[in-house]
């Protein structure tokens, strides 16, 4: 009797598990490729033309999460209390968010970009002045599990892979990249450290019973603590104070409950190296080596440590600005260098609006992995 | 007097916002020649940070807070300078391309180089290639520095070459270009003078560029 093919599924835990696998596992991730040439009537005719996931079948690749660009609802909820009064007002191109709370007003301003997402250009609090009623704001927010929206998801990934979703971002990352422009938040830091770090505690606390709820559902085996971490983000004196001790503490959690973890590290990261194989994390999502990043994959291979590398492969190897010859040259050194301990993917997304060119790399690259072993 | 400098040139490079007001208000009463603060005490100190940071000792916060030093203290010695000595090392135009809304690096690389001495014109984020042909009509800079985040819209950096051409302006700017996505490989394509990785060696890069 013939075994069954071992699925993407399977396949995607066992790397995390430091299971053997037949083969090199690869999960390229393209949702934003194929809303973005569904949105535009861009799709190439041959391609699916409905379903992101029937492109992953056709290429024959793994899928990673849950609700990214396919509509479905996150597995996180936001529930604000009663006494938070929001005032929403969007035009065609953009918008207003306004928070009002007892200690005035925040707002944040919305614009929508090319490929028709709302993107933030307005954040919240743009100054020590806003830091009570932003405190108010988060105090009066939950944030929770749905383990409904997370089965919807799961089943809607199928077996194309472990399915997964992000986290909210660390305190400090919360309030460079949701709640402050980064340069008011340094301000903010320079001018009143105890301040910030009596907000990134509330932050903190906010998230107790989301991840309570995540570790007793039994139902997440991998996460992501997003984050999109980039050195520019931080110097290692905030790294070290504010970054480290809580990814051990969200990270043990996690660990105790038995879900794998990973991050989302993307752009340039060169002065993050000497920390990388110390971070609690199973796996590092995203780091972009050179050409687009600043690393060089050997270096990369130095630091790395036992994390898992997931993606590695630049993005831009799959626009035309390069050849096919140096993409497969980038994507073979990848496998010699990290496999088994490897999900191989893009750093950090194929890139929207490159034609059928890049997805075709995607299936070129896809054949390879099927004829190639998983152990070195 | 060079100890009074060299508290601002201190202030600088510790991003010292408050302190260096009233040193350079000080320096301004004691009657200290307003560009040796200007090129011995704010740009020199800014020229540290710079230094510091490719060595690796500084990272983009301390950056971002001497360049807001920098900055009171230039308002505050703007009135006691002449009118060639701001922005004497070269006129910079600067914006995200069309469609890109990111502008923490663009902003970045315009506060170093006023802090490298270069004046800096900053059209913002998501600017057609019409507004940067605009710009240097009536601008007339040394320098167009674009930066984008997103390969959707490295793109237009290329649009924004072919309209200064067009425009019959190629030959009278230089450019350079920065951004995620953006490669040496990609300037040398899209016709650019120059990439630069960050807003460090955007300065040099923009330095070598007008030298």
């Amino acid at each position: 009797m013939t075994e069954p093919a071992m699925t993407f599924r399977e396949m995607n835990l066992r790397v995390f598990q430091g299971l053997p696998n037949p083969h090199i596992f690869f999960q390229p991730r393209f949702e934003p490729w194929f809303h973005w040439h569904k949105l535009f009537g861009q799709l190439p005719p041959h391609y699916p033309q409905e379903d992101v996931r029937e492109l992953y079948d056709d290429l024959g690749v793994s899928m990673r999460y849950v609700a990214y660009y396919t509509g479905a609802e996150p597995p996180i909820v936001t529930r604000y209390s009663p006494e938070v009064k929001i005032t929403r007002r969007f035009e065609e191109r953009s918008g207003v968010c306004i928070y009002h709370t007892p200690y005035g007003d925040l707002t944040e301003g919305f614009k929508k970009t090319l490929d028709e997402e709302w993107r933030t250009i307005e954040f919240p609090a743009k100054s020590l002045d806003d830091l009570r009623a932003l405190r108010w704001l988060i105090e009066h927010t939950r944030l929770s599990f749905s383990a409904e929206n997370f089965a919807a998801g799961s089943d809607y990934v199928g077996l194309r892979g472990e399915p997964q979703f992000y986290l909210p971002k660390s305190p400090y990352q919360a309030l460079a990249q949701v709640w402050m422009k980064l340069p008011d938040l340094i301000y903010a830091l320079a001018d009143a450290p105890q301040e910030m770090e009596e907000i990134m505690r509330v932050i903190d606390d906010s998230y107790d019973a989301l991840y309570e709820q995540i570790c007793a559902s039994g139902m997440v085996k991998i996460i992501n603590l997003g984050e999109n971490l980039h050195e520019a983000l931080f110097s290692h004196r905030y790294f070290e104070k504010f970054y480290l001790p809580w990814y051990e503490k969200r990270c043990g959690q996690l660990r105790q409950a038995g879900i794998f973890s990973h991050i989302h590290i993307d752009g340039y990261f060169h002065s993050l190296l000497k920390y990388l194989k110390d971070l609690p994390f199973d796996g590092l999502e995203a780091l972009t080596p050179q050409p687009q990043g600043d690393v060089s994959l050997e270096e990369l291979k130095e630091h790395l440590g036992d994390k898992i590398l997931i993606d590695g492969i630049p993005a831009v190897l799959f626009m035309d600005t390069y050849s096919r010859e140096q993409l497969m040259e980038t994507t073979e050194k990848i496998v010699k260098l990290f496999a088994p301990r490897l999900i191989l993917g893009v750093s950090d997304e194929v890139p929207e609006g490159t034609g059928s060119e890049s997805i075709e790399r995607v299936r070129m690259i896809a054949d390879w992995c099927r004829r190639t072993p998983a152990q070195p | 007097m060079e100890e009074r400098i060299k508290a601002i040139f201190d202030c600088v490079v510790n991003g010292d916002n408050k302190g260096i007001q009233a040193e350079v208000e000080t320096a301004l009463a004691e009657g200290v020649n307003p560009s040796a603060i200007l090129n011995e005490g704010l740009i020199a100190g800014m020229g540290e940070v710079g230094r510091l940071f490719e060595e690796g000792e500084f990272f983009v916060p301390e950056m971002l807070i001497a360049a807001r030093a920098m900055k009171s203290a230039m308002a505050i010695l703007k009135p006691h300078l002449g009118s060639g000595e701001v922005g004497a090392a070269g006129k910079v135009i600067i914006g995200t391309v069309k469609g890109d809304l990111h502008d923490i690096g663009k902003n970045l690389v315009g506060l170093m180089l006023e802090g490298a001495g270069f004046q800096v014109v900053d059209l913002g984020s998501d600017v057609p290639a019409e507004k940067f042909v605009a710009a240097t009509q009536e601008h007339a800079p040394n320098v167009v520095a674009m930066s984008a985040l997103l390969t959707t819209t490295m793109v237009n950096m290329k649009s924004t070459v072919a309209a200064l051409e067009e425009a019959g302006l190629r030959d009278k700017v230089k450019i350079m270009i920065g951004g995620a996505p953006v490669t040496d490989a990609y300037a040398s394509q899209i016709g650019a003078d120059g990439y630069a990785a960050d807003a460090s060696r955007a300065v040099a890069l923009a330095k070598s560029l007008t030298a």
